[in-house]
């Protein structure tokens, strides 16, 4: 049993804090080295690709499960995979795809582990159709406080299973992940992207979008005036037709250094996204692989590295259908008004709620923004929360690192239940980490 | 390294010995794991044989503290395996010198695995190899066996020991068509502190599986990974203790 000490950070590199680290490659090993916790208990960790400080533990410990990750069975006929959580997406779009499966959620990244999927109920742009990941687990099994492990389903500890799925692993260990993948109907993509001048073209756009297999659209966060919410929106629907491969494929790139923090700012971030809406929307339809297709993020990776050392906020909200697109434009102006704005800012449709206690999606929307860290962001930031607030929004708790106590009350109806699971399952606090305490759900907010 | 290969895994339930598995499997290799945990072992097979139907993948029970035992099993394996024979170690134990210091039957078990284990291992399965005239090995060493620090220099001696060893077994070898080789690791992520001119982010093993086998195909005998951990190696030969000492304080 091995712990070391390190200094951990969220992806977004605005949250840090040294830990006492351990990676179990065994079952077994989880609850030997749950016996040896101390104070601020621990939480579970995978690729360390949450923004903020979801899976570090400020003077506690963490527990990586990045190399746990042996498949236990596939069902070829069902498509029910049951595996360890350190399997990633990604892996798994390698392995199934090409026997008719496809993993559940087209997540802008592969690089996340299915632990971490399922406690942060995650969901990619197929989320207008196929919701969140919690609609595809079976089951699965939680090491509890106790080191006992226990199986959470539908029938077997309900209130412990969607207490799990998004929960953001302070019920316990997810130790074992059934889930179905859902069968491809056909092994490639019809791609279409298509330029939109303004929000409400690209509101209109959208909702004629959710016809689509995969839809999303990204917005220019720096445009101005009666441009406010141009983007481009990208419908992918699966097809027979024969896959023209494009006559030049960009390599993969991995950036291996920090940007300089000087060549991050408005001027550069204005270009870019001048650039990206003038000539990456090439109006004809266009035939790929799936796989060519889905993470695009990680052709690019280490793309985190581009805003430089202080490292950057993700907010992501979501908005009923009715707030939608008045919250949307009142968000995008804002934005645009303090040019705080930079390349990465999404919005997707939403299906539905999903079953877990703390489902960040509604029926809706969710809009994606990137912040840069400078002086005066975070304050900006909280104003945006209360924004979202003011219309019955949520805002993602994968995502975030600046969420307020209250708000979260205001956002996440079922809090109390959640609060409540916690409090039957992990009485002593063992599982613990700076977001928790930061929201304050194991006890008063630190 | 064309021809399809049988791998005997040692080690093969630690997350590198399975990276190493499935980066083999997934090239159309055959794979025999051979340990003593049997769950361990069965589990790590079926995940083969999930990711990649089409592999023949087996497992055998070795007895790492039982040396008598390896050529019956090793026997076995020739019996079993289709293809051209080759081995892949990531037989390992480690002990913080921490824990060394409080249980000296520590640093006598981590003698046992990382050095007694391999090297009966390797004297039994070279017959093997000699009468086949081709087939790799590929150990996993460490940068902890090139220089001893305060926190971990009873692991790094029983890495050091190896070295040396394997050493003389790949000119043994070489002599016969077998290519030999030692990949020293710079962190694994399971054992020691931080320390001065190291890397602390532990190694990707999935990469590390990639670059053995391509150190192995390019009849390298010994290479470091990540590379740069070569250069940490040289540096702290050509720094003067004293100031190395200065340095990590």
């Amino acid at each position: 049993m091995h712990w070391n000490q390190t200094k951990l950070k969220g992806w977004g590199r605005t949250c840090r804090a040294v830990c006492q680290v351990c990676r179990p490659e065994r079952t077994e090993d989880v609850a030997k080295y749950l016996e040896q916790v101390g104070k601020n208990g621990i939480i579970a960790r995978g690729l360390g690709h949450s923004y903020g400080d979801q899976a570090i533990n400020d003077d506690g410990a963490v527990m990586v499960f990045r190399r746990m990750d042996r498949i236990r069975s596939f069902n070829e006929e069902t498509g029910e995979l049951v595996c360890e959580p350190g399997l990633t997406l990604r892996a798994v779009t390698e392995l199934f795809s090409g026997r008719g499966f496809t993993a559940p959620i087209t997540t802008g990244s592969g690089y996340h582990t299915l632990g971490a999927a399922v406690a942060s109920d995650m969901f990619g742009s197929n989320a207008h159709k196929k919701g969140t990941i919690s609609k595809f687990v079976n089951w699965i099994d939680v090491t509890l406080a106790s080191g006992e492990t226990v199986r959470a389903d539908t029938q077997n500890n309900p209130d412990l299973f969607s207490a799990t799925k998004g929960g953001m692993g302070l019920t316990g260990f997810i130790s074992l992940i059934s889930l179905t993948l859902p069968k491809r109907p056909a092994p490639n993509l019809k791609i279409r992207k298509e330029r939109c001048p303004d929000l409400d073209t690209l509101m209109e756009r959208l909702a004629d979008g959710r016809k689509a297999d995969i839809c999303y659209a990204w917005i220019d966060t720096l445009a101005k005036g009666n441009a406010i919410g141009r983007g481009i929106l990208t419908t992918a629907t699966f097809t027979d037709e024969a896959a023209k491969p494009p006559l030049f494929r960009m390599p993969g790139i991995k950036l291996p250094f920090y940007l300089p923090n000087f060549i991050v700012n408005t001027f550069s971030s204005t270009l870019i996204n001048d650039i990206f809406y003038r000539f990456f929307a090439s109006p004809a339809e266009k035939v790929l692989p799936y796989e060519q297709f889905i993470y695009p993020k990680d052709m690019f990776l280490g793309w985190e590295k581009t805003r430089g050392r202080r490292g950057f906020y993700q907010f992501r909200f979501s908005f009923s259908e009715a707030e939608g697109p008045q919250a949307v434009r009142r968000i995008l102006t804002e934005v645009s008004r303090t040019r705080a704005g930079s390349f990465m800012a999404t919005l997707m449709p939403l299906k539905e709620e999903s079953s877990a206690d703390m489902s960040f999606p509604m029926k809706g929307y969710c809009l994606s923004l990137d912040f840069t860290r400078r002086r005066g962001i975070e304050e900006f930031l909280i104003h945006l929360e209360t924004i979202a607030s003011e219309h019955r929004g949520r805002i993602s708790l994968q995502n975030d690192a600046l969420l307020e106590p209250r708000n979260l009350q205001r956002m996440y109806k079922r809090l109390d239940d959640f609060k409540k699971t916690l409090a039957t399952y992990d009485p002593h606090k063992k599982f613990d980490s700076s977001f928790a305490r930061r929201l304050g759900l194991k006890g008063e907010p630190k | 390294m064309t021809e399809k290969r049988t791998w005997l895994i040692l080690g093969g339930t630690s997350a590198v010995g399975r990276s190493f598995a499935r980066a083999v499997a997934k090239k159309g290799n055959d794979v025999l794991f051979l340990g003593k945990e049997e769950n361990d072992l069965r589990l790590a097979a079926e995940d083969i044989r999930v990711r990649y139907p089409g592999v023949s993948v087996g497992i055998r029970e070795l007895d790492t503290s039982n040396p008598d035992s390896f050529v019956k099993t090793l026997e076995d394996c020739e019996t079993e395996a289709k293809n051209i024979i080759s081995v892949f170690s990531a037989l390992e134990t480690a002990y913080s010198q921490k824990e060394c210091g409080k249980d000296l039957g520590k640093i006598k078990n981590m003698f046992q695995i990382n050095y007694f284990a391999q090297i009966y291992f390797m004297t039994a399965v070279a017959p093997i190899l000699q009468k086949q005239g081709c087939g790799e090995v590929i150990v996993l060493g460490s940068t902890a066996g090139e220089y001893g620090t305060e926190d971990n220099y009873a692991y790094g001696s029983t890495k050091a020991a190896l070295h040396i060893w394997m050493q003389g077994f790949h000119d043994q070898m070489k002599q016969n068509g077998i290519t030999v080789t030692i990949v020293k690791i710079d962190n694994l992520g399971t054992v020691g502190e931080k320390r001065t001119l190291s890397f602390w982010t532990p190694i990707d093993l999935d990469a590390c599986a990639e670059r053995c086998l391509e150190y192995s195909r390019k009849k390298a005998y010994t290479r470091y990974f990540p590379w740069y951990s070569g250069l940490t190696v040289l540096l702290r030969r050509i720094i003067p203790a004293d100031i190395l000492g200065r340095l990590e304080k």
